[in-house]
């Protein structure tokens, strides 16, 4: 049962996934990214992590893609239709890397690197909300605080650089 | 197994049933009240007091023409007014309607889901629901349409962190996300006491974020026609008022839910004496108080005049954001200290 919804889900997000790189409007590509973001929410409920599914669609789905849709919407680019490249070397490099990189998946997955199983850092019941905000605010409370300090510089960055100078 | 699935279905059919009712029924209701404020009859000629009145309206809508303009994506906007309907339905998966009840030697819970994180799925849903108005717009192949999804959109989200915000002192309150577990938390004092201010911040930012005056500028018909739904015809348009009104319903279902005691009675104090039954939480007392909001979102229409959408913007960035912050850190403190 468990496999069946995680293969639908799978199919789901790798034909999303495969629609943002081959659709040809932006807007298009947003959506299909929006699909693959609420598959993710998917597989983290079926692996426990309710709070992670609901940040998921809430700050991603529903926060970050809607501001890319916001500036694909308004500067609209990729508008001309064609290849510009000036790089000719581009595409068999990328071919390259991407082989490369599905080895390595392979080598990582046929080996005994991932187990499957939980590891001696994993502590009971984990995923729930309790056990999220008992080990956010004790154990990794620097690493909690020094991210939120990111963002704030992040926002103020982006307000710095959007004001005119009057 | 099968049998969680099917009570889900059942109770999403009996809902969904009900909330498209509701629309019908809320329109005209909405009319009415509008008109009685403005020293008028509402529409009573259709049937007896009007009552045929959304039957009416719904035969029009499907009879008209369906014109997709020539400039739209066609695609995406055939998609916008399914993914905003559908987002407002599934936002009021999780609300409580009553206390757990036997039925057939099974405990039903009045909720279609209960997840552990209740609120969270609500605001993640509503969230969602911004793509339909945005999409809408963009499609639609209109400048007008687009400033008029923009100006929406930018209002949608902007209210959407003070709503979250706000939310937040209620959550410590009752120490838990679960929606049923908050609303058994107000057995004796409803939420919206200590959480005064919270509640008011709600209340105005679910003004905004159904697009309600006065925040309608986005749908105003005097300054952009008629805003992200303005090249929709028939059905398609009768999808986006659905949209519009079941939001209406489920955000104050939320608020009546958080903060107002969900289908706990005001007279529990009764529970021993011979008027018993007046202190019994009920789903009854649940629709009592959605009826009082929803009248009160409605009379606010016909009363307030229009925020301007700068005044708008200022209002919500730099006076509903800061004061809900001040109220996540006023609880916060309060309830660290005692």
């Amino acid at each position: 049962m468990e496999l069946t919804l995680f293969l639908l889900f799978a199919l789901i997000a790798v034909v999303a996934g495969a629609g943002v790189i081959l659709l040809r409007n932006p807007v298009h590509s947003a959506l299909a990214l929006i699909v693959n973001m609420l598959t993710l929410a998917a597989f983290y409920i079926m692996l426990n992590a309710q709070f992670l599914a609901g940040i998921q669609v809430f700050v991603y789905t529903g926060g970050v893609i809607m501001l890319f849709v916001f500036i694909i919407m308004l500067l609209q680019p990729g508008r001309e239709v064609g290849p510009t490249d000036r790089l000719k070397a581009q595409l068999p490099v990328a071919w390259l890397v991407g082989v490369a990189l599905l080895v390595l998946l392979g080598v990582v997955l046929f080996t005994s690197a991932l187990t499957g199983t939980p590891g001696n850092l994993t502590p009971e019941q984990f995923g729930s909300l309790e056990e999220l905000g008992k080990f956010l605010f004790t154990n990794y409370l620097y690493p909690f605080e020094i991210t939120s300090l990111l963002l704030l510089i992040g926002v103020i960055g982006a307000v710095l650089l959007g004001k005119r100078k009057v | 197994m099968i049998d969680v699935v099917i009570e889900a279905a059942i109770k999403s059919l009996i809902v969904i049933v009900a909330l498209l009712g509701a629309f019908a029924y809320l329109v005209l209701i909405e009319r009415w009240i509008q008109a009685r404020i403005q020293v008028r009859w509402g529409p009573n000629r259709v049937g007896p007091l009007g009552l045929f009145q959304p039957i009416a309206d719904a035969i029009k809508a499907i009879m008209k023409e369906d014109v997709i303009p020539d400039q739209a994506d066609k695609v995406i906007f055939v998609l916008a007014p399914g993914i905003a309907l559908s987002t407002s339905l599934l936002a009021f998966a999780v609300i409580p309607l009553g206390e757990p009840m036997e039925l057939f030697g099974r405990t039903i819970h009045l909720s279609i889901a209960n997840p552990d994180i209740g609120v969270l799925y609500w605001l993640a849903i509503a969230g969602l629901g911004v793509y339909g108005v945005v999409l809408a717009g963009w499609s639609s192949g209109n400048k007008y349409s687009f400033l008029g999804s923009l100006r929406s959109t930018a209002q949608l989200i902007s209210y959407e962190l003070a709503l979250g915000l706000s939310l937040i002192g209620v959550i410590l309150l009752a120490g838990s996300l679960n929606l049923p577990q908050i609303v058994s938390a107000q057995g004796r004092v409803w939420f919206v006491l200590p959480q005064f201010f919270g509640w008011a911040i709600f209340f105005v930012a679910s003004l905004a974020e159904t697009n309600r005056l006065p925040f309608d500028l986005p749908e105003a018909e005097t300054e952009l026609i008629a805003g992200y739904h303005l090249e929709y015809s028939s059905i398609k348009w009768a999808l986006f008022q659905m949209a519009e009104y079941i939001n209406i319903i489920t955000i104050n279902a939320i608020g009546v839910s958080l903060f107002w005691g969900g289908y706990q009675s005001p007279f529990f104090f009764l529970q021993g004496s011979p008027l018993w039954f007046l202190g019994v939480p009920s789903p009854l007392w649940f629709l009592g108080k959605l009826g009082v909001f929803i009248f009160v979102f409605m009379w606010i229409r016909a009363t307030l005049p229009r925020l301007r959408y700068d005044q708008l913007m200022r209002f919500g960035w730099q006076f509903l954001l800061p004061l809900a912050i001040l109220n996540v850190v006023v609880t916060s403190f309060v309830l660290s200290v005692m």
